[in-house]
């Protein structure tokens, strides 16, 4: 079965785009829809693949290019204004994180989202994850439907592969931890971690291993759908630090997880075992210890001045991660200060 | 000629239970195709240029866009045929597994006793129009899972198969898409529509071929049966205007059309259709 509807229509199968895609558009009765995406020219074949899948329309649908990575408020308002111009009756979000969160923030109940990754780290489900300041009163919608196809994800670098498998893995994790009641979430964070702890050191290695690259990307779905339950103060800490350093989201958490896990610890200690059985750790062994040292496996640094993250930064980095979203469900409250001394911590 | 007993439509597709006894024109469709004898001699489908058996134990699996026509090699005696076109979307939804695209992995498809019991029991509850078959979209699922499953096994792909190899498609190849969807119902000359995309007449010939699998004459007859098939089912337009909407100039052209791209005349079409 390749269509589950638990939140919302998620397609997962291999060369999904081609039939899905003209499948939603009509079932959404979209014939205007704008492209959002954070690919850059000539960087993959999927674009190709995307505008073939959309011949289906009446006209080329209008394509807007954004950035990837730094503040991405002024995109929001180029993709609005674009999407006055245009008369666009929906929006597809297709690359990573960035444009997957925008397309969100621009969609609403007349003009749906599709999001389709190209990327194992998020599918456009959960919390966003962008420095993105949205207009008051601006919420990102759910998307209509997502497109989760594996032959999209092939090829990325072992760099790019191990930031995005640790954060989908932190995600996971965060969302268990997370004290909200949600069984059925809970059920697929954990599915989530082994599905992890099995492929993403394969997926590192190999950016052509087709296996790999569908099971991280499960594990990126997993990690969207437990999100109902929020993340937590490894993803607000990172947000802090990343916003002010320009680092790649999900490359820090390697370096915050330890500090994070022990401060959260008194609350959500007991939850520690059966992540270790998820993740097919012995029994007894140090859960922190095991995550960082497969961080420092795939090529992740374990410590934030790794890479030059010095101390000035932490104190106004501190503060943006206790008024972040993330924040509100970390399984214990965590002030600035609380944030700072962990992050000096891993300096 | 060629009769048609029965035809259902639905979210999967269509399926119909022809009684063929002429040789069809080459075509195409968008929808994966399956064929499997019922009753009477055996006949022959052409894919690609080649000739595949149409049998009590032979079917045909014809994948999305792929060339093709039946023949008969008796042409005294009409063949039962159960003929089923699955939506690629339907199978997607349906399918058990995580590679998607109804593309079969080869034309030749043993009909195994499962099969067999699968397509008695369709074109059984086809006849019966005194009862409703509640089944019918289970017993469709299983034949195209199963005739699918079978035509990947033992391939050089087989399992590792993760969907077509799609070539990446020439920009003026989707302009050339857009135009000829937008206006099947116009009687346009493909030289105009290669004009227009920016490309000479062969050239547009041979990329077409090349990227789509079918020539641009081909591919418009299935954009023109699809709008035909459509009307037929689901307004009460007379058959006459209803060629006439499609750039037909007689209801006689339209049918010489629809028998040869689509076995039995339209009128005979709208009368057995049902839609379940």
């Amino acid at each position: 079965m390749s269509l589950i509807a638990y939140l919302t229509r998620v397609h997962f199968a291999d060369r999904v785009l081609e039939d899905a895609l003209p499948e939603e558009l009509s079932r959404l009765g979209l014939r205007h829809p704008l492209i959002l995406t954070d690919i850059g020219n000539g960087e993959s074949d999927g674009l190709d693949r995307l505008q073939d899948a959309l011949a289906v329309t009446p006209e080329e649908p209008a394509l807007l290019r954004v950035a990837a990575s730094g503040d991405g408020t002024a995109d929001l308002s180029r993709a609005r204004a674009l999407c006055a111009e245009t008369g666009c009756d929906g929006i597809i979000g297709f690359g990573g994180m960035r444009a997957l969160d925008l397309a969100r923030l621009l969609a609403d109940a007349q003009r749906p989202a599709i999001t389709i990754p190209t990327q194992t780290q998020t599918i456009g489900l959960g919390p966003l994850s962008s420095h993105v300041v949205p207009a008051p009163g601006c919420r990102a919608v759910l998307p209509a439907a997502v497109l989760c196809d594996a032959t999209l994800t092939l090829g990325a670098d072992p760099d790019s592969t191990a930031t995005a498998g640790m954060d989908a893995l932190i995600h996971c994790l965060e969302s268990f931890l997370g004290t909200a009641f949600n069984p059925p979430a809970d059920g697929i964070a954990l599915e989530g971690l082994r599905r992890c702890a099995l492929h993403l050191e394969d997926a590192v290695r190999d950016g052509a291993d087709i296996t790999a690259r569908r099971e991280l990307l499960a594990v990126a779905l997993n990690g969207g759908l437990a999100a109902e339950k929020g993340f937590g103060g490894i993803e607000a800490a990172a947000h802090g630090l990343e916003t002010l350093s320009g680092a790649r989201h999900g490359a820090l958490h390697g370096a915050l997880l330890g500090g994070m896990l022990s401060f959260n610890a008194p609350a959500v200690s007991d939850r520690f075992a059966v992540i270790r059985t998820a993740l097919g750790l012995p029994a007894r062994s140090d859960l922190a210890e095991e995550l960082a040292a497969l961080a420092r496996r795939i090529g992740l640094p374990t410590r934030l001045s790794d890479i030059g993250i010095g101390a000035d930064l932490l104190p106004a980095a501190a503060r943006r991660a206790a008024a972040d979203p993330a924040n509100r469900t970390n399984p214990r409250l965590a002030t600035a200060r609380d944030y700072e001394r962990i992050m000096r911590a891993a300096l | 000629m060629s009769e048609s007993l029965a035809v259902f439509h639905g979210h999967f597709g269509r399926v119909c239970l022809y009684d063929m006894d002429r040789r069809m024109v080459p075509h195409g469709h968008r929808e994966g195709h399956l064929i499997f004898h019922v009753q009477g001699p055996p006949g022959a489908v052409v894919v690609n240029d080649r000739s595949y058996p149409l049998s009590a134990g032979q079917a045909v699996a014809v994948s999305p866009w792929q060339a093709h026509y039946y023949t008969p090699i008796h042409c005294e005696q009409s063949t039962l045929a159960l003929v089923l076109y699955m939506r690629p979307g339907w199978f997607l939804e349906a399918a058990r597994r995580a590679s998607a695209s109804l593309c079969f992995g080869r034309v030749g498809i043993e009909v195994t006793e499962h099969l067999s019991r699968l397509v008695f029991g369709t074109a059984q509850a086809m006849l019966d129009t005194d009862r409703e078959d509640l089944l019918i979209e289970d017993r469709l699922c299983a034949l195209t899972q199963g005739a699918y499953d079978q035509s990947w096994q033992w391939t050089p792909r087989g399992t590792e198969f993760t969907g077509p190899e799609l070539p990446r498609r020439d920009f003026r190849i989707r302009k050339a898409l857009r135009v000829m969807q937008q206006r099947v119902g116009e009687a346009i000359g493909l030289d105009k529509v290669a004009c227009e995309v920016g490309l000479s007449r062969p050239h547009f010939y041979k990329l077409f071929r090349a990227q789509i699998g079918l020539t641009p004459n081909l591919y418009l007859n299935a954009l023109r049966m699809e709008r035909a098939i459509d009307m037929l089912a689901t307004s009460q337009e007379a058959v006459a205007d209803i060629g006439f909407d499609l750039g037909f100039s007689s209801q006689a052209s339209f049918s010489r059309f629809f028998i040869s791209n689509g076995v039995v005349p339209p009128s005979a079409y709208r009368r057995a259709v049902q839609v379940a």
